[in-house]
């Protein structure tokens, strides 16, 4: 394996990326645009953002353990969350908990 | 130079590029809560980038080429395996495949045609899709659709995240040694952290959907039992759009008469 053969890889994998992207950006085929595929398209920002916390917290490696200090302090952050109305602060707060966790005493 | 195209945005103009810098602003300020979580991964994915053993401009072209987090993580994984091109090649397109709803989501919001659709195009990640989304969303509550240009926000958001991704590849890369106590925080707590906070956010803001909510969690736990990765990402994405037409078809005399009149 050389830099070029992994460069092109890169290229190819790159290049699918952008067209994969841009291809409905350009043009929706005329058969999915009616109200029932745009209701659907509407609910994938709700989709993503529950597909990104429930199995990354409740799910390692396609186990469910829910008997993980990981999950308490998302537990524990989420009143945080609710009383600042301030998402930006979830990761730090989440990190903190976590590396106080961390500390042997 | 600046020329008034709508009624109420004054647009400026880059290299015949025409765009709104307050919606940019906004782009750029709504994606900063995202950045350290941005951040720490670029630092992991530099610092894995030393453990595959190829050198630096190579995993940073990974990040300027291929630009998508998760694909650029499991092509380096692939690499350190050993694996064959091909198989990074497929894992690396299977992973983005998303992209294509994405696309067709953000579809209406895009006027501007030539080098700024494609620009837009290559900045379109899961991040900059949520924060356009997500300010597209507030905006229409607001009722300021006419001040704000949708595509602008996106374009300030994905530039941001763009410029903080590539520089911390590198930085990760080359400071590895500093940053080993990075490798000690799970990813998965660095995900579910960086999006619980808009995940919460949602729910306050969209009290009529909370049913819907509860449901596509529960949803996502039992499917998490058959599927993992990116395919579970897919998988919950193509379930919720189904179970939003069901609903929206059940109700259709109160919420889908009521859109097309609104069209």
């Amino acid at each position: 394996m050389n830099d070029f053969a992994f460069f092109l890889v890169f290229i190819i994998v790159g290049l699918c990326t952008f067209f994969i992207r841009l291809s409905f950006l350009i043009k929706i085929p005329e058969i999915i645009n009616n109200i029932y595929f745009k209701v659907s398209l509407e609910s994938i920002t709700r989709s993503l953002l529950i597909g990104l916390v429930i199995p990354y917290t409740l799910f390692v490696d396609g186990s469910f353990d829910i008997l993980r200090i990981e999950v308490l302090l998302i537990v524990v952050t989420i009143p945080f969350l609710w009383v600042t109305n301030k998402p930006g602060i979830s990761l730090p707060v989440v990190i903190i908990l976590f590396l106080m966790a961390q500390i042997k005493f | 130079m600046n020329n008034v195209i709508k009624d109420q945005i004054e647009l400026n103009t880059f290299l015949n590029i025409k765009y709104h810098f307050p919606s940019i602003k906004l782009g750029i300020t709504k994606m900063a809560p995202i950045l350290p979580s941005v951040m720490l991964f670029g630092l992991i994915f530099g610092l894995t980038g030393v453990l595959s053993g190829l050198p630096w401009y190579l995993i940073s072209a990974m990040s300027y080429i291929i630009f998508a987090g998760s694909a650029q993580f499991i092509v380096l994984l692939l690499i350190i395996k050993g694996e064959t091109y091909v198989a990074m090649v497929i894992a690396g397109i299977m992973l983005n495949l998303r992209h294509f709803l994405f696309g067709a989501a953000l579809h209406e919001d895009i006027k501007s045609k030539g080098i700024k659709r494609l620009i837009l195009a290559y900045l379109l990640t899961d991040e900059a899709y949520l924060i356009t989304t997500l300010v597209k969303q507030e905006i229409k509550t607001n009722n300021e659709e006419s001040k704000w240009q949708i595509e602008d926000v996106w374009l300030g958001g994905g530039f941001t995240l763009w410029l903080f991704w590539n520089l911390t590849t590198i930085l990760g890369y080359f400071l590895s040694s500093q940053f080993q106590i990075l490798l000690s925080i799970p990813a998965d707590i660095v995900v579910a952290g960086t999006f619980l906070g808009y995940l919460i956010m949602y729910w306050k803001n969209n009290p009529h959907e909370k049913y819907l909510l509860l449901i596509m969690i529960v949803l996502s736990i039992i499917l998490g039992f058959l599927f993992q990765g990116s395919s579970l990402l897919i998988i919950i994405l193509l379930s919720g759009m189904i179970l939003a037409v069901i609903i929206r078809y059940i109700n259709k005399d109160e919420t889908i008469t009521e859109e097309l009149n609104n069209e």
